[in-house]
């Protein structure tokens, strides 16, 4: 095409080919989707989560699916990240996209070692940081549901990479803005939102939780009005620019979450439904674009007419 | 290679009571499915149910038809029975391991109700590869479920032990009373068991194997996400010096039946 609409996408200072990112946890490290999709039409790849040693995760079962849903509670299984240097990033240096290394900790410290090791890496574009972890010192309370919290290791993490830093924000709070605003005041580059939902599923039969570790996080399309009212109100409350996640199942969900304010998305649950869900969602993206006469996915952002 | 293919119904068959065939035009996948691997199913285009669901490959056809088995469980494959002629669906695949059928020069085959579809395949291709010998043991809750899921045997030249647990075919009683009856002929050495069906059945038949100190595989099934090694989701407890936990759609479906925690499986 001629005319083809410019999907290009620049955040917290990379250019990404278009706005559509695969959400952390729920694209493996890239290699597991290479003979299903076109990982170089992608805008940026999310790695599954990482922290300094290897996780084995939580007992099973550790999925249940829920009305227009997924509970999981995985626990965070991970190789590491020494394994995911000497394994995982080697493909990922070459497969055609941004790479996007997710961290995971549970003490702020955690944090930054992960930001120095991967900052001194060649191949990791960005960092996203998973702050809905527990904070072991704090008595296991989520970092992401404290502002202090949310600060302090988003401080660490600028501290110590020279990368750009994406918060990823928990959805369990009261006010979403709150949390947005103490990671932008401690120098995120962007943030990213919203992480699953805390959520539980009961088998009313045998009385027993549906999940071994009781409480999960709900992602998919049941939680995209949730999602995208907190990704409006985040990206009204800050200046940095906002990445939008939950549900998103379609091109016209993505779209939805560009009008509310997000500079990009991440697609998650919709891969394991659709292998090519991603990619077809940036063409349809480029498709609507094309429709509207607009002509670039900044043309969009944040326009919805109240 | 992995594939994602839209696949046109050809035909969908009756098997009995919410047992039902799928036979599917889906030539990528087909002409590359082995023993034990599977397919992911979408079952609706909308949003619930929203994942996929696992199927086992149960035959393949040089034209590149794809069959599997399914029993209506809930909402997934009540929609899968519905389908018709044309209609098409998404599948992924072929996905997961396989059964070693190298390994020993004699096989007895187990098979517990849908459980029939790797072994099935497993049958095939060793009666393709030739030089050894087979026997199956299947069962499942009445002879009417069980003699449509074991008909395809017999034109392999291939004899069938029946179990059901009504009698009203075969033995009465469990399949694993037949493995147990056998078990004096069988030689260590020479013969493997490979073995799909529900979870009980596999613990009971793993249990006999390791007692009897018998080579055997399992392929398991559990809830699944992505099929694919993505979510991680598919997780059972690994046993012994190994892993702590194994994934089912990447270091399985089949599994030495030793590899597997069959108490915490069966909780």
């Amino acid at each position: 095409m001629e005319n083809a609409p410019d999907l290009k996408t620049a955040i917290a200072g990379m250019t990404l080919r278009n706005p559509v990112m695969t959400a952390s946890g729920t694209f493996g490290y890239g290699e597991e989707f290479a003979e299903l999709t076109n990982l170089h039409r992608l805008g940026a790849i999310v790695t599954k989560g990482i922290s300094l040693a290897p996780r084995p995760g939580n007992p099973p079962p550790r999925v249940v699916e829920t009305a227009s849903g997924l509970l999981n509670a995985i626990g965070l299984e991970n190789v590491g990240v020494q394994a995911f240097i000497d394994a995982k990033l080697p493909f990922l240096k070459n497969c055609g996209t941004r790479v996007i290394a997710n961290i995971l900790g549970d003490r702020v410290e955690e944090y930054g070692e992960l930001c120095a090791i991967l900052s001194g890496v060649e191949g990791v574009d960005a960092i996203e940081v998973n702050i809905s972890c527990p904070n072991v010192k704090q008595g296991g309370i989520a970092f992401g549901t404290d502002p202090e919290a949310v600060a302090a290791v988003t401080k660490t993490c600028k501290k110590n990479s020279k990368l750009p830093i994406i918060i990823k924000l928990s959805p369990n709070v009261t006010d979403i803005t709150v949390t947005a605003r103490a990671a932008e005041e401690a120098g995120a580059d962007a943030i990213s939102l919203i992480n699953t939902i805390t959520a539980m599923a009961i088998d009313a039969e045998k009385r027993r939780p549906r999940l071994a570790n009781v409480i999960g996080g709900l992602s998919g399309p049941a939680i995209k009005p949730v999602a995208l009212r907190m990704v409006w109100q985040a990206a009204a409350a800050v200046r940095i620019p906002v990445i939008g996640i939950g549900g998103i199942m379609t091109a016209d969900d993505a779209l939805e979450f560009i009008i509310a304010g997000a500079a990009a998305v991440q697609v998650g649950t919709a891969s394991f439904v659709n292998p090519r869900a991603a990619e077809e969602i940036a063409a349809g993206i480029s498709a609507y674009l094309e429709r509207h006469g607009l002509d670039s996915v900044a043309a969009l952002r944040g326009s919805l007419r109240l | 290679m992995k594939t994602v293919e839209r696949a046109r119904v050809k035909r969908i068959v009756s098997l009995g009571r919410n047992l039902f065939r799928l036979d599917l035009h889906s030539p990528q996948i087909a002409g590359q499915a082995w023993p034990a691997s599977f397919v992911m199913a979408r079952t609706s285009e909308a949003t619930a149910p929203l994942l996929c669901r696992p199927f086992s490959v149960y035959q393949t056809t040089s034209e590149g038809e794809l069959q599997i088995l399914f029993r209506v469980v809930g909402q997934g494959t009540a929609n899968l029975s519905r389908l018709r002629p044309d209609d098409e669906i998404s599948l992924t695949g072929p996905l997961g391991n396989g059964f070693d059928l190298g390994a020993r020069k004699e096989f007895i085959l187990i098979a517990g109700g849908v459980g029939v579809a790797p072994v099935f395949m497993a049958a095939k291709q060793i009666v393709r590869n030739g030089g050894t010998r087979i026997t199956v043991m299947a069962g499942a809750a009445t002879g009417e479920e069980l003699e449509p899921l074991t008909a395809g045997f017999a034109p392999l030249g291939i004899d069938c032990e029946l179990a059901t647990d009504d009698g009203s075919l075969g033995h009465h009683g469990l399949v694993t009373d037949l493995l147990k009856q056998r078990l004096a002929d069988v030689s260590p050495q020479r013969t493997g068991i490979l073995c799909c069906g529900p979870a009980p059945m596999m613990a009971a038949v793993a249990g006999i194997c390791e007692q009897a100190g018998i080579w055997c595989q399992v392929s398991l099934e559990t809830m699944m996400a992505c099929g694919v090694s993505a979510c991680l989701g598919c997780t059972v407890a690994g046993r012994g010096n190994g892993k702590k936990y194994l994934h089912v759609c990447k270091d399985g479906p089949v599994f030495m039946a030793g590899e597997i925690e069959w108490k915490t499986l069966l909780t």
